[in-house]
């Protein structure tokens, strides 16, 4: 019942420390283990029992300090013991990211009281960061962003899509998954200018841009025009690319509903030389 | 005779030095246009290209362009990321020294040493505003919602690794001894894996997957492998050998909280445990040649560096296993082998 003492068991190791000599000169041959379930020494209920019966050279000293986590064991003891921290360290990281992301998304729901107040600021960050990049520029995007209609048809879209699902439950009378944030992605190497014009419309639809065309019918039209939903933020993109031998001139098409081809709109894009 | 059992192995010998020379020729190359030439080169320019010119293993960067690929994006998609990494890798370096009054960095004097902390400091800060350019780079490669969300990925890597370093140099400036494992792991994680495994991990998949993966799962898989990482770092600054290029036994000198100083700390009798603390109070060049001696040998009187070791292996275990969750679904790739030979490289390289 009392603590395994026999030559070569774990119990035997955990009270020497390894010594480097030992190890390097000898073949380590480690005895079957002598039991198959746990220790239940009445003298380990209240301190360690190895300090019942006298200490070994290099055990644990008896005024060391003693702490939940242990020390030195056989190897399965310490990498198990490594493992299993790691885990609970990882674990306790993560839960409280998750913890800090839920306060975070408890204040933004808050604010989501003035949900036209924050797709504008949101849009006008966008706005503000495509303005920062070296070779991107758009102008007059700002008028489009703040009409409130718009932002009604983008909640609209994002609805009739009917791949914005929102995971998330959403404040009674509140709109769709997007929020409303408008990401308008432009890769052109020349200076540009969008114009969106959208008819007020009561309805939901999916808008369909297919090409816009300069009014010299020489000049190659703008075909890479797309409105999509980013999967992950539910938002809407307007993705607009210009070919980098695009000629300078103003572009525009309609902007029609996918489904029933009717117009909703306009869309010009002013390449500038 | 029966055939002995196998077990799983990647051919980390052959294929990991030769994808990080690969990818690291890949973006030291990128990384040279970066850096500014004309004045004042002397006193900043000079200084900025010194330790990425010195050679590093460029595992972070390389980890990126691998990430990328195994998840099917273009490396060159990724290279702008990946330089930015290795920026602000090797300012937080040159900061890393200063604050731990180091005296070697990849076999050569620090670059306070060689050039004095004002102008060291100067550099630091320039070469972290340098990672800024390659990453608006990015917009015109990935575009700008991806450019932008690799941006706000930086900022937070940038957060992790100043908390992880608060919490290291507040442990030695309050003399804090008998710390927990889990103590020194927590700081690792950020200190360490954020930086060198996690960040590299979750942009390149970002990037290989144009935004659309989740990338929580990484943060597991970074600290598990980031953790073996760096004790076996801790554990090279134990062993004579010039390849290493940092000082022999710097850490106990410096009075770093490796896993091997806590837990000798945690097994010494009060007699010991007093003189270390001794120790510890006192200031760098207080410290002597003989008093660290006399730890590193208490270090192997308690089996401290064989249980660091042991708990390495451990979570490098543990890193496997996280890999098989994120990269195990994947199309077999050199990427993919490269990024599981890391596992198993972190206790191979010098």
């Amino acid at each position: 019942m009392a603590t395994i003492t026999h030559k070569g068991s774990r119990a035997k190791k955990r009270r020497h420390a390894p010594k480097p000599t030992t190890l390097k000169n000898e073949r380590l041959r480690r005895q079957d283990p002598a039991r198959t379930g746990p220790i239940r020494n009445a003298t380990t209920y209240l301190r360690d029992s190895r300090s019942w019966g006298g200490r070994t050279p290099g055990s644990t000293r008896p005024d060391a300090q003693k702490h939940t986590q242990g020390s030195t064991g056989s190897v399965d003891d310490v990498v198990t013991r490594g493992v299993k921290l790691g885990y609970k360290v990882i674990e306790d990281y993560l839960r409280q990211g998750q913890h800090t992301a839920a306060q975070t998304r408890k204040v933004s729901e808050k604010k989501e009281s003035s949900k036209v107040g924050e797709r504008e600021e949101i849009l006008e960050s966008v706005l503000r960061f495509y303005k920062d990049m070296t070779d991107l520029w758009i102008d007059g995007v700002g008028g489009i962003v703040r009409n409130p209609a718009f932002t009604s048809w983008l909640n609209g879209a994002v609805q009739r899509n009917g791949a914005a699902a929102p995971s998330r439950e959403k404040e009674p009378g509140s709109v769709n998954g997007a929020d409303g944030a408008l990401a308008i992605e432009i890769v052109s190497k020349r200076r540009t200018q969008v114009t969106l014009d959208l008819r007020p419309y009561p309805g939901r639809y999916t808008p369909l841009v297919c090409a816009l065309h300069a009014p010299n019918p020489k000049i190659p039209p703008l075909t890479k025009i797309a409105f999509r939903l980013d999967q992950r933020s539910r938002s809407p993109i307007l993705q607009l690319k210009v070919p980098g031998r695009q000629p300078a001139a103003l572009y525009t098409g309609v902007v029609i509903d996918k489904h029933t081809h009717e117009p909703r709109g306009t869309l010009c894009v002013r390449v500038l030389p | 005779m029966a055939p002995a059992p196998t077990t799983e192995r990647v051919h980390t010998p052959q294929l990991i030095p030769k994808m990080l020379e690969e990818y690291g020729t890949m973006t030291r190359q990128a990384l040279r246009e970066y850096l500014p030439s004309g004045a004042p080169r002397q006193h900043l320019y000079d200084l900025l290209s010194d330790y990425p010119e010195r050679g590093g293993k460029m595992m972070r960067s390389s980890l990126c362009l691998a990430t990328a690929g195994a998840f099917g994006g273009r490396r060159e998609d990724a290279l702008c990321s990946a330089v930015a990494i290795e920026l602000l890798h090797n300012a937080l370096l040159i900061h890393d020294d200063i604050e731990d009054e180091s005296e070697e960095r990849r076999g050569r004097p620090t670059l306070h040493l060689l050039h004095g902390i004002p102008l060291a400091l100067n550099a630091g800060d320039t070469l972290s505003l340098l990672s800024l350019r390659p990453l608006l780079d990015n917009a015109r490669h990935i575009g700008s919602r991806l450019a932008m969300r690799i941006l706000k990925e930086t900022e937070r890597v940038a957060w992790e690794s100043a908390e992880g370093q608060a919490m290291e140099l507040g442990w030695r400036r309050d003399n804090c001894n008998g710390l927990h494992d889990a103590d020194y792991l927590t700081m690792v994680l950020k200190k360490t894996c954020w930086l060198a495994i996690i960040h590299p991990s979750r942009v390149g998949a970002l990037i290989g997957t144009r935004g659309g993966i989740d990338p929580e799962p990484f943060i597991r898989f970074g600290f598990f492998l980031g953790a073996a990482f760096q004790i076996q770092d801790d554990l090279l600054n134990l062993v004579a050998d010039r390849r290493y290029g940092k000082e022999l036994n710097g850490d106990i000198c410096e009075g770093k909280r490796t896993l091997m100083l806590n837990h000798t700390y945690r097994e010494a009798s009060t007699e010991e445990r007093r003189r270390l603390t001794e120790f510890l109070a006192l200031s760098r060049e207080q410290r002597t040649a003989e008093q660290v001696l006399w730890i590193r040998r208490l270090m192997d009187t308690y089996g401290s560096v064989d249980y660091a070791r042991r708990i390495a292996h451990g979570l490098a275990g543990a890193a496997l296993h996280e890999y098989e969750g994120i990269y195990g679904g994947l199309p077999d790739s050199r990427d993919k082998q490269f990024i599981r030979g890391m596992v198993t490289w972190v206790f191979e390289r010098i």
